[in-house]
């Protein structure tokens, strides 16, 4: 039964303990065999293979790096022109790739409602170059471009994204692999863009050891850093587990992206933490009433 | 390359599988799946499997689990309703919220209708004498009839059962418990002799026509205060009293009861029960935090409106011919850390309690007229190695005769215990006891004896061994329990046995510590897709995708994975 749904293969050059690869993995499994992924340049490139090796077990289609939502969305149509409508197009792209420089045409895509699920593997900053801070990279943290720890925030993607009423967006991690290929089969059930933002820890850019990968996804989720929710019609909110609230030290003290920081940093860091959970809950709230 | 259609001619396609290249080359580790001991079996000293009974009630295979728990232990339904659960003490939920209730997992287990074990195939069996039908005698003829031997048990009294029948009281525990646990070891077919009594002489005539003894006559006579009074009407002491006092005179208004045992609790509660009109109080020499009793049994007593007085002992009994009141003295209790021994130490401060009854209950003694003489030691005690053996050879002793702290659950380890080294030296088997120790309490166990276990039993996993953060706060279930008030009415059982739902929620709070439960976690999260799910539901690693990163291992909950060398050796990293 397993092999069956498996469609990344062994043998990719993904670092060991990836969690990019974990989550190509779980969303192909959820997605299942009548797909066909888009791949820009990113650490999942190198995963889903560099000619002539392939890893992947559906077609993928190399695009260039700013246009994963465009290409998804031609090939979708050309799908639809060939009434081929019981395939899924998946468009994965890095953090850069949709934070940063895919953000217009990933926007275009969205407004047009083009019909593919878009899943956003967010390692914190461009790792497939060399750990360079992107616009996902969170606050304090160091990277080859930000030596003494960013100074900018976290850009808030998931807002953007529900600013253009998808029809289905959500968070997930690989901490939490049930949640996370249920949230891509209920993507499936959508017509239009459907966005899947997923954390991907990454032990080479993350500075720690690659045994943590499963353990720090569960802790950014239980410390609030990346709660778990779902956001319908671009309107209603709806937090999908409950965290534990753990303090956010225990998330940080274990990578040495967060080493250099000081007390009054990670106190800093965890009152941020408590604001964006509130803001939230505030947003959740607000459409329970509706 | 052979070339794809339309395709080819307009881009490369990439269709050689990465699966060429074996990436298990750059790491030289790999997970083992061994599962380990818990810290509840650690400590059972049944050594019963728990998180793997538990692990079959969560699949929701009742017989299996039981089957699981019948493999070390005879009396689940008993051990389910009076044992004093040091698994639940050593449980490694208590540092996440509180313990498992293993205790009542395994009592809705024993009250399971399943009664069936396996009997080993057996070419030259022992006969076997066994004295006393408590526990330890019971427990040791069962183990010996499934080693295929044959048993024959002597019983002074007129049924089986020892204390379990005329020592703990019906409303914890029923007789028609004890009957239906008992099904098991009937019909593996025990010889039973009732109306027996053994002596010091017929000792060596067993020895005669059996080829091993195993004695376990309990500790049937209460110990004496020893001081002026006691004598007088109106003084019964423990065991006796609950064995043979079946009502209480009318004019009685005041029962005093003395002690902080099991039995004190057991008395002052058949008293109240007897008697609901009469005043029952229990003066115990020890603090309320170090009395002997179970915990339950306190606070059941409590609930029934008996008062607790703690920090007294007994100077003397006043009255004429009847007792009219106890006099106390004020009592302190202190450990000896040397000897572990409780040191009584008298305070200048005297109290006087009226009372038309008094029921004295500081512990037990060996029965004064079947104390073996030949094989006792003064105080008619028998002692015996970590074999179980005596003094005299083919003579083996268990349960409370050997001074070891009166339980149930400890009664009936002893009998299997000298049930295996009785087979052990019948097959003239030298095998070194640790060999079959569970963890590091030296409590045997017959699985592997039988050598059925799978798990890793000298690694004991702890709390901070697991992955909890997939773990929640949840509530302990408990059973229900008759109203206070109800249970005075008769000796019917007060607790309930859980139901289906409870005890599928309380099982589900399992922490499965050292089992693999199937959360699949491993499997989900290897980034290499190196782990397989095989057909009987346990995983398979395939070495040459393997990265060795090791977080299958680090983020298993129930720390089962190990990375260990792979079998190639070392590689390149
Ligand atoms: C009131 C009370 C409450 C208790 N509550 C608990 C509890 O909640 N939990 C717990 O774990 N433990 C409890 N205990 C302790 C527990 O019952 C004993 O530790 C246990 O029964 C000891 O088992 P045993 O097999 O050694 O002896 P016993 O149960 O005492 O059985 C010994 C048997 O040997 C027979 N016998 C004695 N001498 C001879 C002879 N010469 N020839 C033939 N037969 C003989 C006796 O008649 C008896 O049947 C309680 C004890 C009492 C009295
Ligand atoms: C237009 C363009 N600019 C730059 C690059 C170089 N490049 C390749 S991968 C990469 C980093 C991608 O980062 P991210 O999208 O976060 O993915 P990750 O590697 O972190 O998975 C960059 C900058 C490129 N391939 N194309
Ligand atoms: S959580 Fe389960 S396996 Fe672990 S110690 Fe408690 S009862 Fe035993
Ligand atoms: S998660 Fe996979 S690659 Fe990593 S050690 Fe375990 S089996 Fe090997
Ligand atoms: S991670 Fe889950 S499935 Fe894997 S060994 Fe541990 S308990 Fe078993
Ligand atoms: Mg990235």
């Amino acid at each position: 039964m397993d092999t069956q749904d498996e469609i990344l293969r062994k043998g990719h050059y993904a670092c060991p303990g990836c969690g990019l690869a974990i989550a190509m993995r779980l969303v192909l499994r959820a997605v299942g065999r009548k797909a066909i992924a888009v791949i820009v340049p990113s650490c999942e490139a190198v995963i889903s293979g560099t000619y002539p090796f392939s890893a992947l077990e559906v077609p993928a289609f190399h695009s260039a790096f700013a246009i994963a939502a465009p290409t998804a969305a031609g090939i979708s149509r050309a799908l639809k022109i060939r009434k081929e409508t019981d395939v899924t197009v998946l468009a994965f792209a890095g953090d850069g790739g949709t934070y940063d420089i895919g953000l217009q045409s990933l926007s275009g895509a969205a407004e047009r409602n083009e019909d593919f699920i878009y899943v956003c593997l967010d390692n914190e900053a461009y790792m497939n170059t060399g750990i360079q801070a992107s616009s996902s990279t969170p606050p304090l943290s160091w990277t080859v471009t930000t030596p003494k720890g960013k100074v900018e925030k976290k850009k808030r993607l998931m807002e953007i994204i529900v600013a253009h009423s998808v029809p289905y967006a959500a968070t997930a991690t690989i901490g939490y692999p049930q949640d996370l290929m249920e949230k891509v089969k209920r993507a499936k059930e959508f017509q239009g863009t459907k966005f899947i933002h997923v954390l991907t820890p990454c032990p080479t850019g993350w500075k720690m050891k690659e045994e943590l990968t499963g353990v720090i996804a569960m802790l950014a989720f239980e410390t609030k850093v990346f709660p778990l929710y779902e956001v319908i019609n671009g309107e209603i909110y709806r937090i999908t587990k409950v965290p534990k609230g753990l303090p956010v030290r225990d998330y940080l003290s274990i990578q040495g992206r967060f080493s250099h920081l000081s007390e009054d940093e990670i106190e800093k860091i965890q009152q941020e933490v408590d604001i964006e959970w509130e803001r939230l809950i505030y947003l959740a709230k607000r459409h329970e009433k509706v | 390359m052979k070339k794809h259609g339309l395709f080819d001619e307009i881009m490369p396609v990439s269709k050689t599988p990465t699966s060429a290249h074996k990436t298990g080359l750059w790491g030289n580790l790999k997970p083992l799946y061994k599962e380990a001991t818990s810290p509840c079996r650690e400590s059972c000293p049944l050594n019963t499997d728990i998180p793997l009974f538990i692990f079959h009630m969560k699949e929701k295979d009742l017989k299996r689990a039981k089957e699981e728990i019948l493999l070390e232990n005879p009396f689940p339904g008993i051990s389910g309703r009076v044992c004093h659960h040091p698994c639940e003490d050593a449980c490694n939920r208590r540092e996440l919220d509180s313990s498992v209730s293993v205790r009542a997992l395994e009592r809705f287990l024993g009250d399971y209708p399943f009664y069936e074990v396996p009997v080993s195939e057996n070419r030259s069996p022992k006969k076997v004498a066994i004295v006393g039908s408590g526990p330890a005698g019971l427990s040791c003829a069962y183990f010996l009839l499934r080693l295929g031997h044959k048993v024959t048990i002597f019983e002074k009294e007129s049924d089986v059962g020892g204390l379990l029948l005329f020592g703990i009281p019906p409303y914890r525990l029923p007789k028609n418990v004890l009957r239906r646990d008992l099904h098991v070891l009937l019909a593996l077919k025990p010889q039973i002799r009732l109306n027996f009594e053994l002596t010091g002489d017929n000792i060596f005539s067993l020895l005669g026509s059996f080829d091993y003894v195993f004695l376990a006559p309990g500790m049937g006579e209460s110990k004496r205060l020893q001081v002026a009074g006691e004598n007088k009407k109106g003084v019964y002491y423990g065991v006796q009293f609950l064995k043979e006092v079946k009502s209480i005179e009318d004019e009685i208004r005041r029962a005093i009861v003395i002690g902080g045992g099991d039995v004190a609790m057991d008395v002052a509660r058949t008293i109240r029960r007897l008697k609901p009109d009469a005043k029952v109080s229990i003066f115990a020499p020890e603090k309320v935090e170090d009395l002997p009793a179970l915990r339950e049994n306190v606070a059941e007593a409590l609930e029934e409106g008996i008062d607790l007085i703690c920090g007294y002992l007994p100077l003397y009994f006043e009255g004429k011919k009847r007792i009219e009141a106890v006099i106390f003295q004020r009592t302190e209790v202190k450990k000896d850390e040397k000897t572990g021994k409780f040191l009584f130490i008298p305070l200048n401060e005297k109290r006087e309690e009226a009372a038309d009854m008094a029921v004295v209950c500081i512990g037990q003694k060996p029965l004064e007229a079947s104390k073996l003489r030949e094989i006792a030691e003064e105080e008619g005690y028998i002692l015996v190695d970590h074999r179980g053996r005596t003094k005299i050879e083919r003579i083996y002793a268990g349960g409370d005769i050997i001074g070891q702290k009166a339980t149930v659950s400890l009664a009936s380890s002893s009998g299997k215990r000298a049930a295996i080294c009785i087979d052990m030296d019948a097959k003239r088997l030298d095998l070194p006891l640790d060999e079959l120790y569970v963890g590091s309490k030296g409590f045997l166990s017959f699985k592997k004896y039988l050598k059925l276990e799978k798990k890793e039993t000298r690694k004991v996993v702890g709390f901070s061994d697991l992955n909890t953060l997939p773990h929640e706060k949840i509530p302990r279930v408990d059973a229900k329990k008759e109203e206070p008030l109800e249970r005075l009415k008769d000796f019917r059982e007060i607790g309930y046995t859980y139901t289906k739902e409870e005890a599928e929620k309380e099982s589900d709070r399992c922490l499965s510590c050292g089992q693999c439960m199937r959360c699949n976690l491993c499997f989900y999260l290897c980034p290499d897709v190196s782990i397989r799910r095989k057909a009987d539901g346990l995983y398979e690693v395939d070495e040459d995708y393997c990265k060795s990163c090791g977080v299958c291992a680090k983020t298993c909950p129930s720390n089962v994975i190990e990375m260990v060398e792979k079998d190639g050796g070392a590689f390149i990293r």
